[in-house]
């Protein structure tokens, strides 16, 4: 998969590679610009969690909104954590990046309504679909991967 | 519709209720009760939500009435 084909080029865009799916739940690996390891996830909301990490980290696409929580002083990345995400950007380390099960170039371009907004490449079948929030851009995953199979065109029926 | 059902059953971690209020921006916005500590908040997005669940979560349950302070547990 060499990811000029795509014409997607953004600095945090992401490769998420599904490798299993076990009791409804996904695991994988994310690959991003900035390091040769990837990110591992073992749950659905752990790859939710793990992206939302990673954008916090690159400060990119920057948050419209705070995050709120039930402790007003959590939730905070602090700056130096900001300053350790910057490694070199190599897009080259997304190329050839395959799931066991399903392959997704993620590209998150704005963060608003406390929510994702972007959009995603579907590599095995070469589609692309645009997503208004990170729980659409679950839904299209999921469908695409096949657990819920008429949920494929979900960013239109919503 | 009986609420009561809902509302008395507990998880082993952490307890949230949860109001879905509207669907906009293809998702969710509410509130959610932490029963455990009493706590609401509102969330925008069904992404905020989790990420409140996960917080309060990371934050453990509070000890019983009476009971010493717990010792501080590592980060999952």
């Amino acid at each position: 998969m060499e990811l000029s084909q795509y014409n997607m080029h953004a600095p945090n865009m992401v490769c998420i590679c599904v490798d299993r799916m076990a009791e409804q739940e996904y695991s994988g690996e994310i690959w991003h610009q900035y390091s040769s390891v990837p990110v591992s996830f073992g749950t659905t909301v752990g790859l939710i969690q793990e992206l939302d990490r990673l954008y916090d980290r690159w400060d990119f696409p920057q948050r419209s909104t705070n995050v709120r929580t039930f402790d007003p002083q959590a939730g905070r990345t602090p700056a130096e954590e900001r300053e350790r995400g910057r490694g070199q950007m190599d897009e080259r380390r997304l190329n050839d990046r395959k799931g066991n099960i399903g392959t997704f170039l993620v590209r998150v371009k704005y963060r608003q309504n406390a929510t994702w907004q972007g959009e995603v490449v579907w590599v095995e079948k070469n589609r692309k679909q645009y997503f208004r929030s990170a729980l659409e851009l679950l839904k299209l995953i999921d469908g695409a991967l096949g657990e819920t199979p008429d949920m494929e065109n979900a960013a239109e029926s919503s | 519709m009986d609420g009561s059902k809902t509302t008395s059953q507990a998880g082993g971690t952490g307890t949230f209720i949860i109001h879905v209020r509207c669907r906009q921006n293809a998702t969710w916005q509410g509130e959610v009760a932490w029963a455990e500590k009493e706590k609401r908040q509102h969330f925008r997005s069904a992404l905020e939500l989790l990420k409140m669940i996960d917080g309060a979560l990371d934050e453990g349950p509070a000890p019983p009435p009476g009971a010493a302070p717990e010792a501080p547990q590592a980060a999952s």
